[in-house]
């Protein structure tokens, strides 16, 4: 297997995937957007000198995608997903994600009648989430609660963060913005930028509720988590909406995918010999106990990819995505998000003023786990600093 | 052309008079892939203004055209995925996913404020689709740990399709609901020969404005309604299918030409002559809001660079109305929206508003819960 420790190498690794997986209707992408819990099962030797170069490759790598993406791609995808094997979807989530941000809101307005609150929406899109948490807000009849709130909507794209506002604020003439308007005045606001500094955009310490969904599953390194904590109030609250799978786990799990997207036994064999791996690895993978879930997921994450790349054959080459991304398990994030400095536990949030009552700060949306929703606390002490003291904004920046 | 061989004014009574009028009003938008689709698909209160006169005997034929160019048009939608990518916008999902969100509260409290011990409840959902609305309430049930609820909640399901009604059952099936049943037929045809227990709450998205004899349906819905059940819906609403001058005023807006309009014109000149239905500035707005939206989807195809879409077929007119239109009906087949009574029924319940309006300044969306009155005359 080749070793991967500097962007030249990663050039050279992608290079050789991209050519075995060549003509396939849904192609891998980039190894770099593949968690980084994951990464040493590719070769990859990760260090202090490596992850901001491979961070900001990978960050651009995803926005490449992104932009490259038509609304043919998208509608393609909704089509594709449909009939794939999850019962739920994105909608499903801001459902949840709406619903634990207005818990937390009226504990946190419960003990202190006078606060005024900013929330925070990361990767907002088309406004969706916010959506859901206005819906909720209107569905537990908690108007006084929202005009005590000011809703900022983050987003890499100008146009998606504009459209957002549009829609949930109306803009006066065809778009009449979210119905708790019509007699509630709530403020919304925007912030958009390119790359990695959209994140930057943060203010320190400003946000009372952070809240986001299937973002986070795009970000391959945790540094992420660094920049929402500074942006956390004392007693903020991180909510975090995504899909988990270990279906990018593993080259074994991959060549699966492969096989499954029609790519001939030849050029199957050489993706293994890259990666030093066998027909029945897989299995190897899975060994262990309590794998039923898992293995369902990522079966029907299987399932769902193969899927698009089955409707992607009626769409131009140049309009198709790459399948690749940064899911993991959940035990992976929460291990994450405790390194970081974040509360996970259920019973240590519950002295937390957010959390009276929120007897479950993880919810399951999906019956095997594929999708949750979790509430994180800032945790009081910052966690211990493995950065060497560089500011983390700055390193992205420098590595940009 | 039939129409040139009558008075302007004449009302189509005799059933194959008003199939052939109706194949020379398609004439209008042919070749567009914006097209007005079939009269018969139009609310049965505006009939007389697009010259079709309803009798008793004409019913049961134009019922049955309408139901057949309904289900003609879901085959093409099947078969041509760019239609619905077409007629999709951010803002028409996020819309839908909204509704769908209060329809899932309501329903929840309405869940909430019936249960007991060991009590089962029915759960029906109209033109289910992929029965989005019934797998979030799930969704949010498990979410929420009430699993218990859940192994005692029997879901049914009525669609067209039989492959949708299929996949909804494997999606539903692993959060263990009490039962999942899956009926592939005419949403009338099924309530009409339900045995099972009567349904607690019944689930209509999106679908309503597609029942030119909407008042047929609810009759059923009351019969097959629990006593204290629930229907729950939410909509598109619009004036847009009430008056040939608003088709007018879309084929204006899209820059139809000349020809495409002198033949609406001629054809309906004595209904032009009608003053428009009454609107609230709030029906106004949606009829509007519509207009745009129809002339944004046009747009979007005249720009699309897919070569299949100038080739699909869009159908404008549908059975729509206004939410005062619908609550006048459904009060009128046996139900009630009064928020008194609802919350005398559900008192615990987190219920602010009825109907919910969806935009502020526009009747184009809105959700309603319903309970039954009284008993009304046995449909059918």
């Amino acid at each position: 297997m080749l070793r991967v420790r500097t962007i030249e190498d990663v050039v050279i690794l992608d290079g050789f995937v991209q050519g075995i997986t060549r003509g396939l209707s849904y192609p891998t992408g980039s190894l770099l957007k593949i968690s980084a819990h994951y990464l040493p099962n590719f070769g990859f030797e990760l260090s202090d000198d490596n992850q901001a170069g491979f961070e900001a490759l990978s960050l651009k790598k995803y926005f490449e995608g992104w932009e490259r993406a038509a609304k043919v791609t998208l509608d393609t995808i909704k089509e594709a997903t449909r009939k794939a094997g999850f019962p739920v979807d994105n909608s499903h989530l801001n459902v949840e994600v709406g619903k634990i941000v207005v818990e937390l809101l009226m504990n946190l307005a419960k003990a202190d009648k006078t606060r005024q609150f900013f929330l925070t929406d990361i990767g907002s899109g088309d406004g969706e989430t916010t959506s859901a948490v206005l819906d909720a807000i209107c569905n537990e009849g908690a108007f006084e609660l929202a005009e005590r709130c000011e809703f900022m909507l983050v987003e890499p794209s100008g146009e998606n963060a504009w459209n957002a506002v549009n829609s949930l604020k109306g803009n006066g003439k065809d778009k009449k913005g979210h119905r708790i308007n019509k007699e509630h005045k709530v403020s919304i606001t925007m912030v958009s930028g390119t790359n990695h500094d959209f994140l930057g955009r943060l203010n320190e310490g400003e946000s009372d509720i952070i809240y986001s969904n299937a973002v986070f599953h795009h970000m391959i390194f945790p540094t992420y988590l660094d920049t929402l904590r500074e942006g956390l109030a004392a007693d903020g609250v991180l909510v975090i909406g995504d899909w988990y799978t270990t279906i990018f786990k593993h080259p074994a799990l991959i060549a699966e995918i492969l096989e499954d997207l029609g790519i001939d036994k030849v050029k199957l064999g050489e993706f293994r010999s890259l990666f030093n791996c066998s027909e029945g690895d897989e299995k190897k993978v899975y060994a262990g106990e309590d794998m039923r879930d898992e293995i369902i997921t990522n079966y029907r994450m299987k399932h769902y990819i193969v899927g698009i790349g089955n409707a992607f054959l009626t769409i131009p080459e140049e309009n198709r995505d790459e399948f690749l991304e940064g899911h993991c398990a959940f035990k992976d994030r929460k291990e994450d998000l405790e390194k970081k400095g974040f509360v996970t536990d259920s019973e240590a949030l519950g002295e937390h003023p957010a959390f009276g009552g929120i007897k479950n700060n993880v919810r399951d949306v999906d019956p095997y786990g594929a999708a949750k929703v979790g509430a994180f606390a800032k945790a009081a002490k910052p966690p211990a600093a493995a950065n060497g003291g560089q500011d983390k904004k700055q390193k992205l920046r420098a590595a940009a | 052309m039939l129409y040139t061989l009558h008075e302007p004014g004449t009302i189509f009574t005799d059933f194959s008079d008003i199939e052939r009028f109706d194949r020379e009003f398609w004439e209008i938008t042919k070749g567009l892939p914006i097209r007005t689709g079939s009269l018969t698909r139009l609310n049965s209160a505006s009939f007389r203004l697009w010259r079709i006169g309803l009798t008793e005997e004409n019913k049961p034929q134009i019922k049955a055209l309408g139901d057949e160019f309904r289900r003609r048009d879901y085959i093409e939608m099947k078969n041509d995925s760019t239609i619905e990518g077409m007629e999709t916008t951010n803002w028409s999902t996020m819309l839908r996913n909204s509704m769908a969100r209060v329809m899932v509260h309501l329903a929840g409290e309405v869940l909430t404020a019936l249960d007991g011990a060991d009590r089962e409840f029915h759960i029906c959902e109209l033109a289910s689709g992929y029965g989005k609305t019934s797998i979030s309430l799930a969704s949010s049930l498990h979410a929420q740990g009430s699993d218990d609820l859940l192994s005692r909640m029997h879901f049914h399901f009525v669609d067209y399709s039989q492959e949708k009604l299929e996949r909804t059952a494997y999606n539903l099936k692993p959060y263990r609901p009490a039962g999942i049943e899956l009926a592939q037929q005419n949403d009338e045809q099924c309530l009409a020969s339900a045995t099972t227990a009567k349904f607690d709450i019944i689930f209509s998205l999106c679908h309503m404005h597609k029942k030119p004899f909407l008042g047929d349906l609810l009759e059923w819905i009351h019969e097959r309604l629990a006593k204290k059940g629930a229907v729950i819906s939410g909509d598109w609403h619009s004036s847009l299918s009430a008056h040939p001058r608003l088709l007018l005023r879309l084929l204006e807006r899209i820059g139809a030409e000349p020809a495409k309009r002198r033949l609406l014109e001629d054809m309906f000149q004595n209904s032009l002559r009608e003053p428009l239905p009454e609107m609230n500035a709030e029906e106004s707005s949606a009829a509007i809001d519509h207009q745009e939206y129809w002339a944004s989807v046009y747009n979007e195809i005249l720009t699309s660079p897919s070569t299949k879409a100038m080739k699909s077929r869009h159908y404008v007119l549908s059975a729509f109305d206004t939410s005062k239109q619908r609550q006048e009906l459904m009060e009128e087949r046996g139900f009630t929206l009064d928020m008194d009574k609802i919350r005398k029924a559900f008192p615990s319940a987190k219920i602010h508003a009825n109907p919910i309006h969806m935009i502020p300044e526009t009747d184009r969306a809105s959700v309603m819960i319903a309970l039954k009155k009284r008993q009304t005359h046995p449909p059918g």
